[in-house]
């Protein structure tokens, strides 16, 4: 039986800070993403003060000022490097290792012999020799592991499900929102047939999980069950899409203000790609409107030589927006989704590289970097909309200090 | 005689490998203040191995009441002094 780990670097990105800025230690940190200010993570004193996952700043601005909590502008150039260094380290005790977000990699150990100790050595490692603290989970099967190393942040920093106690009483704890893959919506689904916990969920009958879920919630039962589906190799993107939509205020009825809008929304979605370290090979655009009173959606879809580049993505999304546009019509929603998403250092698509591509990523990280220095979307690509400012009060972005040589962290030297 | 050029791309001297044992656990910081007990001047590149095992003697990073210092670690130092290290500083660059 192979056993499968997940590492998962805690509270990633304010880890990383962290790391270079000892003073933060043991102060409630937050860490705000660059456009919209909301946060993204958060240390565990910020979480015992009421701080929300993916709040705005503006919401919480009364607590970062009562509380002292350090807010601080994500920078993603650090993250990925101290991601980078994470995989090295783990590379060290397995032979495979799937990263499987910025901050989550899934790997398995040769052969199974003591393997919560290895857990703990390898653990013990990350933590010295790049700063930052992790969490293993051990189980039969991956999303078994993601399970187990969420629990393992709350109990000494490895957790086993391998011993099948432990597996189902955690099982019988765990909501059934909180296993890996099932969302809000899927789990609203599973309500009225009495299933709430992840216990109920995998001792559930394979007919009504795929009535109800499809075969990808049948796998997710199995691999609960502990029979494993998902291999290293055919590891799913952390994120299959992501979508950027709002609703109008007010109808909107020109072509113009549609593209700016899918313009804002495609930059967006570049940047939350690029947080996540994935580049898209879809993307699709939508409009709602009402007719006879009834609300219609419909949209469109081109493949792409996968990107996260922020030009790229915007000139897809107008060109279906023009397509899809039909005047007169009183828009009341629009929205882009990015789909066919896959890891960006993967290298597949270097067959669509006509060697724009480096430039224009490049241009992009450079956009992102400034508007965190600036204080959020001042800086916008042309058609890009400017929306509400976040305004400021937030600690500006830290400095590159393990990837520029102008910004290396100054030690000081004196008796 | 005729060489492949190619098969010579990775002779010569690099640093990297002469001055980084392990390059996930090496970070460069730059000193501020000079420390003539442990050979540091102002302007040094540190080269610091967060890997390395501290010993007495051992030029280090040290977290000094949430402060980042370089110190000598003294004769007679043990892991459980309460000086907690951040790194070894393996080496210092510095033009003469």
């Amino acid at each position: 039986m192979t056993a499968f780990a997940l590492v998962d670097c805690n509270n990633f990105f304010v880890s990383c800070e962290r790391a270079f800025r000892p003073e933060l230690e043991s102060r409630p940190v937050v860490v705000l993403s660059n456009n919209d200010g909301c946060v993204i993570s958060r240390s565990e004193e910020a979480k015992a003060l009421g701080v929300g996952m993916a709040a705005p700043f503006f919401e919480i601005r009364a607590l970062v000022a009562e509380h002292k909590i350090a807010a601080i502008s994500a920078n993603h150039e650090l993250y990925v490097d101290m991601s980078r260094r994470v995989s090295a380290v783990l590379s060290r005790h397995a032979p495979v290792v799937e990263n499987y977000s910025i901050d989550e990699s899934f790997l398995t150990f040769p052969d199974d012999r003591e393997l919560v100790a290895r857990a703990h050595a390898m653990r013990a490692e990350v933590r010295r020799w790049t700063g930052l603290p992790v969490a293993v989970g051990l189980a039969s099967t991956k999303a078994l592991a993601k399970l187990g190393s969420d629990k393992a942040k709350k109990c000494g920093g490895v957790l086993s499900l391998l011993d099948p106690g432990i597996r189902d009483a955690l099982l019988d704890e765990t909501p059934v929102t909180h296993v890996w893959g099932i969302a809000k919506r899927s789990a609203l689904r599973l309500a009225p047939y009495g299933v709430r916990t992840a216990g109920d969920f995998a001792r559930a009958h394979d007919a009504l999980i795929q009535s109800v879920l499809g075969i990808g919630g049948l796998k997710l039962a199995h691999e609960l069950r502990g029979t494993s589906c998902l291999t290293l190799a055919a590891a799913p993107a952390a994120r299959q899409s992501m979508t950027v939509s709002r609703s109008f205020g007010k109808p909107v009825y020109g072509l113009e203000a549609l593209q700016s809008a899918l313009a804002t929304f495609a930059a967006r979605g570049a940047e939350r790609a690029r947080r996540h370290g994935l580049r898209a090979g879809e993307l699709g655009v939508h409009f709602g409107w009402r007719e006879d009173e009834r609300p219609v959606l419909e949209g469109d879809s081109v493949r792409l030589p996968p990107t996260n580049d922020t030009p790229a993505l915007i000139r897809a999304a107008k060109a279906l927006g023009e397509k899809l546009f039909v005047e007169g019509r009183a828009y009341k929603k629009a929205g882009i989704v990015l789909g066919g998403l896959e890891p960006a250092d993967s290298s597949q698509s270097e067959f669509f590289d006509d060697g724009s591509a480096e430039k224009s990523a490049r241009l992009s990280r450079t956009v992102d970097s400034l508007n965190a220095a600036l204080g959020g979307g001042m800086l916008r690509y042309g058609g890009e909309k400017s929306s509400t400012q976040w305004g400021s009060r937030c600690d500006s972005q830290s400095p590159n200090w393990t990837t520029r040589w102008e910004d290396l962290k100054t030690v000081r030297a004196s008796m | 005689m005729f060489v492949a050029s190619e098969d010579y791309n990775d002779v010569g001297l690099k640093l990297d490998d002469r001055l980084i044992k392990r390059p996930a656990a090496t970070f460069f910081m730059r000193a501020a203040g000079s420390e003539p007990d442990a050979d540091v001047k102002d302007g040094d590149l540190l080269i610091v191995d967060k890997a390395e095992t501290p010993a007495p003697g051992r030029v280090v990073v040290a977290v000094v009441r949430g402060e980042l210092l370089t110190r000598r670690l003294p004769p007679g130092w043990r892991d459980d002094d309460g000086l907690e290290v951040w790194g070894v500083v393996t080496f210092v660059v510095r033009a003469p």
